[in-house]
């Protein structure tokens, strides 16, 4: 089987296919805020309504919240791969005889419980004082729970698209969304086994499986997915995760700002901030989170880096739960260049491919070059003269 | 959609679209953002609809043949509804002259908000409370002027409520009720027993609706089932899901259509470990007024009865009474969240001589204003005004006793029994020997 050499884990593993150069000049890419996230389902609906409204979909959430630690949909998804897999071990190399791909096809009373344990916190009932997260002497409240969005990863490695017989799955060369071509599909579900995040999913109505699409026809016209633009909480920003520092100008213009897209840098850059969900499990995922700061480092560990003793990549500090309690600390204590790339989260509908932060302002351009956002760190306040309506309602 | 109490109480129902099947545009606006919004539509109506004002105007003209011509006060009311009429018919001059006659909106135009939302013309931008009256001296809504902390009217100083304080609660609370905290604490609600069993029972809005509707929509309630999931809102299985609600194939055929979802009570693990109840199963609760029969949703968001007094119960608002199982050992037919709560009147809510702003207006820009502008030579207004003096259901906190009432004859999911749980909390599941 053809070896990979896969970043987020350091090292080269197995992958069914030869491994096809993926990284183009344009690769889909979101950064989500987990401490902004209320869980409001928000972006499960608007998902719902565009995409999976239909006879056979009655079950599919593309895009669900689920609160960490009880949630899960499918119910326990996490934990029964993390239980079988070994330290260090991938999806692709723990593959059984005759299977490209280690996974389980989840059963359907797994997938009725889209809203387990939402908003349940973990933790006993506090009856003496409540403990306070005091990061420097590495105490954390002792209740935690946090809210964890979730949605295809549109992976540099796909398990669906490795594990399909039929080669129905593709990514797209444009921009790396991973699809499924309903019309080669035969109804097999090894994507639906196969996938760690459980996003391919079966329709019982048509017999062929159905797949998250990226909203592929939105970021076609310039625009960001629909989980990103109905966000009320502003807690995404997508984009092109691969334009790095010496890529130019977008579309040529000159006037618009060169080098990295907002969303590289925060989960590329030297300040990197945002973390693949369960890359242990090896298919590059790339929704990148920003954890949440109040959450106990072993959790996170588990969730959120390679979670093997030795640490191979190149994350900030020697073990993985250094990694994170520092990308904790640039969460809860941002730095100004961060802070102004927080300010693009939510601040517009049109995909922002780049951005300067100067002194207290921030702006972003489109792919064509076009600026989509100019705008301040704070809004300045307006007062307007003479007598004018109150304020009140 | 469903039948409705007010639909099923009305001799005729006449059915409209939703705003989500309106071609024509609608504008809003809320009290909490500066902004004004134009909205329409996007589908295609479902069944035989008509607007508002199409069906205004049809009652309308068929009223009128009873009318002789030479005693009508209106020559048509299509004419006179002409603007509500049907999606061809262009609302925005209507919206234009709406626009023109408020203080906030009349320099902007019904093009610009079709572009997008507007900022509405405030006082500040963002919206900030008071603020004439804080940096520039302007008088507050009251009968000073001044922001009273100290109440002088008659009704206040009867009930000694002339200064600011804590009132315990009417009813939901251990200690004396109604009460300022310094008498409530030496006495005892008179409800109040230190017994097992007793609970705190309230009834707060739902996280996915505000009120009841909504309330029987699948998605809606999939979500809000939390982790009854589904199953909740699809008590027969996914096929009547399908059939009776997702994609209705019916023409509108006027059978009962059964509830969709069932509602259900939330209750800490212990304090249902001690009645011997699992999640699932229903208990009976009863309070003051009356009693009702639910499923018990086992949950740590509760407070347990370990952490003082009481436990609490929380049993979401704007359920449907015919989402609760029916008591079938002392059944009264009356059932629902709100059958043991009350709505209480506030005492100091009944006079006439509190001075306030009302609704609409603004008394201290009223004289400044054009007279084209609605609002213009808006006063101070004395005593009743529906959502500032009107009574409303805001107590509906309750002390009750539950009982198990019936076992369930399904369970719910529960990630929190799965034997990996602890070892995927404490970080060590992956590679575990587990």
């Amino acid at each position: 089987m053809p070896e990979t050499y896969n970043p987020q884990l350091g090292r080269e593993h197995s992958y069914p296919y030869e491994h096809q150069e993926e990284e183009r000049d344009w690769h889909w890419g979101m950064i989500i805020n987990i401490n902004r996230c209320i869980n409001c389902n928000t972006c499960s609906f608007a998902c719902k309504s565009t995409w999976t409204s239909g006879e056979g979909e009655e079950y599919m959430w593309w895009m669900n919240v689920e609160t960490e630690p009880y949630g899960g949909y499918p119910m326990g998804w996490d934990m029964r791969l993390l239980d079988d897999l070994e330290q260090d071990e991938t999806i692709f190399e723990a593959a059984e005889e005759g299977e490209r791909v280690k996974g389980y096809v989840a059963q359907k009373e797994e997938w009725e419980y889209p809203a387990l344990g939402d908003d349940q916190v973990h933790g006993e009932y506090p009856t003496g004082d409540v403990v306070e997260s005091d990061l420097e002497n590495d105490e954390y409240h002792d209740m935690w729970q946090f809210y964890l969005p979730r949605l295809c990863n549109h992976c540099k490695n796909p398990a669906c698209l490795a594990a399909c017989p039929r080669k129905a799955i593709y990514k797209r060369e444009e921009d790396g969304i991973v699809l499924l071509d309903q019309e080669r599909c035969r109804g097999y579900r090894k994507c639906v086994k196969s996938c760690p995040y459980h996003k391919p999913m079966y329709n019982p109505e048509t017999g062929v499986s159905e797949k998250p699409v990226g909203c592929f026809p939105r970021i076609e016209e310039g625009n960001v997915p629909r989980c990103v633009s109905s966000c009320i909480g502003k807690t995404r920003l997508h984009g092109n995760i691969n334009r790095g520092p010496d890529a130019g100008h977008p579309g040529g213009n000159a006037s618009a700002a060169a080098g990295r897209s907002p969303v590289n840098y925060l989960a590329k850059s030297d300040e990197k901030i945002a973390l693949p969900l369960y890359p242990q499990f090896g298919t590059r995922p790339q929704v990148f989170y920003m954890p949440p700061y109040h959450v106990p480092p072993e959790f996170l560990t588990q969730m959120f880096t390679p979670n093997t003793d030795e640490k191979r990549n190149d994350w900030p500090g020697d073990t993985f739960e250094e990694s994170i309690k520092i990308v904790q600390d640039r969460v809860r204590n941002p730095s100004h260049h961060t802070l102004g790339i927080l300010q693009l989260f939510g601040a517009t509908t049109r995909l922002i491919e780049t951005y300067t932060v100067k002194e207290h302002r921030v702006k972003g351009w489109d792919r064509k070059g076009n600026k989509v956002v100019d705008m301040p760190f704070e809004e300045e306040m307006e007062v307007r003269e003479g007598e004018m309506w109150t304020n009140q309602p | 959609m469903h039948m409705t109490y007010s639909a099923r109480h009305a001799d005729i129902v006449l059915p409209v679209p939703s705003w989500l099947e309106c071609e024509y545009p609608d504008i809003t606006v809320g009290p909490e953002n500066p902004f004004i919004h134009m909205d329409h539509g996007v589908m295609d109506s479902l069944y035989d609809t008509k607007q508002d004002g199409e069906a205004i105007a049809l009652v309308a003209e068929k009223l009128d043949e009873k009318i002789p011509p030479e005693e009508r006060n209106v020559d048509s009311y299509r004419a006179y509804f002409d603007k509500f009429l049907d999606d061809d018919k262009d609302v925005r001059d209507y919206i234009q002259e709406t626009l023109d006659a408020g203080m906030t909106t009349r320099d902007i135009d019904v093009e610009d908000i079709e572009d997008g939302p507007e900022r509405l013309q405030l006082k500040t931008y963002p919206r900030i409370p008071f603020y004439s009256q804080i940096n520039e001296d302007r008088p507050f809504y009251t009968k000073t002027g001044r922001m009273e902390f100290h109440k002088e009217e008659d009704r206040f100083l009867e009930l000694g409520r002339d200064d600011l304080d804590h009132i315990e609660s009417p009813e939901g609370t251990p200690y004396g009720v109604n009460k300022k905290w310094d008498e409530a604490k030496d006495e005892e609600n008179p409800l109040y027993h230190d017994e097992e069993y007793q609970f705190y029972y309230n009834t707060p809005h739902p996280k996915y609706r505000t009120h009841s509707s909504w309330g029987m929509t699948d998605w809606n309630l999939i979500w809000s089932s939390r982790d009854f999931g589904s199953t909740n809102a699809d008590p027969e299985g996914t096929e009547r899901l399908v059939d009776d609600f997702s994609f209705p194939q019916g023409e509108g055929e006027t059978e009962e259509m059964p509830p969709l979802g069932e509602a259900f009570v939330e209750m800490h693990p212990e304090d249902a470990a001690n009645i011997d109840v699992e999640n699932g199963d229903y208990v009976r609760i009863t309070g003051k007024r009356g009693d009702l029969v639910v499923r018990v949703m086992v949950s740590e968001r509760q407070r347990p009865r370990s952490a003082g007094d009481m436990g609490q119960l929380t049993l979401w608002h704007g359920w449907w009474p015919q989402q609760f199982p029916d008591d079938e050992e002392q059944g009264d037919g009356v059932k629902g969240y709100n059958v043991t709560t009350n709505i209480w009147l506030d005492p100091a809510q009944e006079t006439d001589d509190l001075v306030h702003k009302s609704v609409f207006g603004d008394p201290n820009i009223s004289e400044h204003v054009e007279d084209d502008i609605v609002w213009q030579g808006a006063e101070l207004e004395h005593g009743y005004e529906e959502t500032v003096w009107a009574p409303t259901g805001t107590n509906r906190d309750d002390l009750v006793e539950v009982e198990k009432y019936e076992e369930a004859d399904w369970w719910p999911g529960d990630a929190r029994k799965d034997e990996l749980v602890q070892d995927y909390i404490g970080g060590s599941l992956q590679g575990g020997d587990s």
